[in-house]
């Protein structure tokens, strides 16, 4: 049976790798909205919409990039045994779910609110917060023994 | 305020890299757990240090001596409003509305400060920048050299951005502004003085300097819930004039909102609402209002009025979504409301039937007109303060009036009088070709009447040309304002041929003279100075013909009233008889005089080579083009003394 540091090495890799590829895609769209000046995108009663898109690609980037630097880090003993179900499962779901939020809740917007699809956002927030806690609190662990 | 919040946030990276190194790798690792909350205090201190930077700018602005801005009595600004509305905030910020009143700055001055002087009347000015301030120095050339000083004003506050620019001052009195007496006519690109921008008797340039007058009046309508501080006990001087904004900002039409604000600060609520579930606090939405309070709304600055006298205390009382009333005193302009003493105050504003003769006063045209008084009607009809989805013109030129596009080619009006929707119908209905200047709703229904910014401007009361109230009003009729060439007899002869309209018993005058020549020469200044505008006016050249108005206009430079001569300068700059700065309309009356016997010598030097042309003595012209003095004298002759002036 294969270890459980190396399936959630290769977990976080695949998973990181793939979301860096669609949320850099992701703001290539929207640079290409720029581009067009779409007024659905652009105009200041869609401000909201614009800052929430930005953000779905941002964050999306980011937790690909901290899934891979998750991954890598694996490597190191101390952060291999600190890694935990809780960790790998809120770092992949935050992945997911912070930029799905960001984006649907720019899909429908109420002045300077956005719609519901927002509370997405929130739930991958308390995902990763829970899992990079777990994960920090067993680094401290292991650093106090 | 930007480069500290960088620099909080970078130091913020550089405690978290720290702090992870120290709890890995680093020789401190057995200290890392008292380090960190050191690190947190660190970053909370300066977080703490960057918002009280912001609370000493602010008390800064306070101790200036002009008006402040300080949101108070439930008003909180519209920083407050952008979170939230961020296109409607958008569009305002692109309106003259807002920068109505501003602090001066290289984004809110419009006047030329590059340092150069010039003289106006024998003064000295010299508008110039320094360390980014704005300063105009004034040196009265009438004094002998050896006693002339030099007084330099530093700019506080400004009006306008639109037309023109006024600067205000700082003055002795604590937070009483006196006003530099130039202002800088941005259409124009020149400095003329303030008395010239308007229809008034000349006085002396450096007669008055309007102390306080921005704290009594302008403060009202030029920013947002303008009240003045004062002594309860003394009640006078010094005052103290605050305002919640500078400029008309969004709750001057939708009312305070710091209930509004602070009900929907709670996510909870503002979801409530978006999903129809419960409406918390909502603030004036003035496109919901009945016509009645919408117009209302307008005039609670677009209207001739006195307001209570304690106003200064809590600042209006007048709430959007209210009737001015009690709160002001409307002031109409009709003969019934009229004292033995009020018509020579009321003439400063309306015609003697009580239409609105200036800028800036169109809730009464709007009150009495037959499409307000059969409902529906109101300003927002053909005005928006947040643009129009799918306008295609540019922000600048949406903003210039604030018109909606049905309202810029008269569809609007088809709204109601559909039936005018065919050409053949339209043509009929106005005896002009359907894409004519001539059939255009406004032409003959709105005609430029009203005067402000030293141009003509549409009258507010939808009303149908007819010859007895020009007349009885000296009010020039539609038809006349594009038919400059011809006279009221033939004015009334058609309005009774096509339209059926009784004919008045008219003086001889009226079948021998141009009727635009009529008002020119025998009008009061404001005629005179409507009149030098509509020579200019391009629809009515263009029917008209343009080459008989240049002797008229080169007579009109010599008028006594600042305001007309500006307009004939400008009119005869437009139609290239003179370069810019060509004659100084604002020089001593000799050197003035001397300048203007020039240009009209030279002028008609050049008549001399043309070709005599028909009879035209309608136009008040020789044969050969030149002005006919005689028939003149006797127009002059008929004008009325007494002394215009005209409250925009």
């Amino acid at each position: 049976m294969e270890p459980i540091e190396s399936v959630l090495v290769r977990r976080h890799l695949v998973a990181g790798w793939t979301g860096l590829l669609v949320f850099l895609v992701l703001g290539l769209a929207l640079e290409t909205l720029h581009g067009f000046k779409m007024s659905w995108y652009l105009a200041a009663d869609h401000e909201v919409r614009r800052f929430l898109w930005v953000l779905a690609h941002a964050h999306g980037a980011l937790l690909a990039l901290l899934n891979i630097v998750f991954a890598l880090s694996l490597r190191q003993p101390e952060c291999a045994a600190a890694a935990g179900p809780v960790s790998s499962i809120g770092l992949l779901a935050a992945m997911v779910l912070m930029p799905v939020g960001f984006f649907t809740g720019g899909l429908v917007i109420y002045n300077g609110d956005p719609g519901p699809g927002i509370l997405l956002a929130l739930i991958g927030a308390v995902l990763l917060i829970g899992g990079i806690s777990q994960f920090v609190w067993r680094l401290w662990r292991r650093a106090g023994r | 305020m930007n480069f500290l919040l960088l620099l909080f946030v970078f130091l913020g990276l550089v405690c978290c890299l720290l702090a992870w190194w120290l709890l890995c790798e680093g020789p401190l690792r057995k200290y890392a757990r008292l380090l960190l909350p050191g690190f947190v205090l660190l970053w909370a201190g300066l977080g703490w240090q960057t918002q009280s930077h912001s609370i000493l700018a602010d008390n800064a602005a306070v101790l200036q001596d002009r008006p402040v801005a300080m949101p108070a009595n439930g008003y909180v600004s519209s920083d407050e409003c952008r979170a939230c509305h961020p296109g409607k905030y958008e569009s305002w910020h692109k309106t003259y509305h807002r920068t109505m009143t501003q602090v001066p700055g290289p984004e809110s001055v419009r006047g030329d400060f590059s340092g150069r002087s010039f003289d106006l009347e024998e003064v000295r000015f010299r508008p110039y920048q320094e360390d980014g301030r704005y300063f105009v120095s004034v040196t009265d050339l009438r004094v002998p050299p050896d006693q002339q000083k030099t007084a330099t004003h530093e700019i506080t506050l400004l009006t306008g951005s639109h037309n023109y620019q006024v600067y205000w001052y700082e003055t002795d009195r604590p937070r009483e502004l006196g006003q530099v007496p130039i202002v800088y006519f941005i259409q124009d690109q020149r400095w003329i003085p303030r008395q010239a921008g308007f229809i008034q008797p000349h006085k002396d340039i450096l007669g008055d300097n309007e102390l306080g007058r921005w704290n009594q009046q302008c403060v009202l309508c030029h920013a947002v819930n303008g009240r003045e501080v004062r002594d309860a006990a003394r009640q006078l001087k010094p005052v103290d004039t605050r305002v919640s904004e500078f400029g008309i900002a969004c709750e001057s039409c939708h009312g305070p909102a710091a209930e509004h604000v602070e009900a929907y600060r709670n996510p909870l609520r503002r979801y409530l609402a978006h999903f129809g579930i419960q409406r918390a606090s909502p603030l004036i939405n003035p496109q919901a209002l009945d016509a009645n309070r919408a117009v209302h709304l307008c005039g609670q600055c677009h209207s001739v009025q006195n307001i209570r006298d304690d106003w200064w205390k809590q600042g209006s009382g007048f709430r959007p979504g209210q009737l001015l009333e009690p709160d002001r005193q409307l002031i109409w302009g009709e003969p019934e409301h009229w004292t033995p003493k009020s018509w020579p105050v009321l003439q400063a504003y309306y015609w003697r039937d009580g239409v609105v003769r200036v800028r800036g006063r169109e809730f009464h045209d709007v009150q009495r007109s037959p499409c307000f008084e059969s409902g529906g009607f109101s300003c927002l009809t053909c005005h928006s303060l947040h643009g129009t989805e799918g306008d295609t013109r540019s922000d600048k030129e949406w903003a210039d009036k604030l018109l909606k596009p049905a309202a810029l080619d008269g569809s609007v009006c088809l709204g109601c009088h559909g039936e005018l929707s065919e050409s053949a119908a339209l043509q009929a209905h106005t005896h002009h070709a359907a894409d004519s200047s001539g059939s255009a709703c406004m032409n003959c229904h709105m005609p430029n009447t009203s005067f402000g910014f030293l141009r003509g401007m549409r009258n507010h009361r939808i009303t149908v040309p007819n010859v007895w109230d020009s007349l009885s009003t000296g009010r020039p009729v539609a038809c006349n304002q594009c038919h400059l060439d011809q006279t009221l007899a033939w004015t009334s002869a058609l309005l009774q041929e096509r339209y059926g309209q009784e004919k008045p018993e008219l003086p001889r005058v009226h079948h021998q003279t141009a009727a635009s020549l009529f008002w020119i020469w025998a009008g009061d200044a404001g005629q005179r100075a409507l009149g030098a505008w509509n020579l200019r006016w391009k629809p009515a050249l263009e029917v008209s013909g343009s080459d008989w108005v240049t002797p008229h206009l080169l007579q009109l430079l010599r008028d006594d009233y600042p305001g007309v001569r500006q307009v004939a300068l400008r009119s005869l700059e437009l139609n290239g008889t003179l370069a810019p700065e060509q004659v100084p309309v604002y020089a001593v009356e000799k050197a003035r005089e001397r300048a203007v016997s020039d240009v009209i010598t030279r002028w008609e030097q050049g008549l001399q080579a043309a070709t005599p042309t028909a009879d035209r003595s309608r136009l008040l012209l020789h044969a050969d083009g030149s002005l006919d003095a005689m028939a003149i004298r006797p127009l002059i002759e008929m004008r009325d003394p007494a002394p215009m002036l005209l409250r925009e």
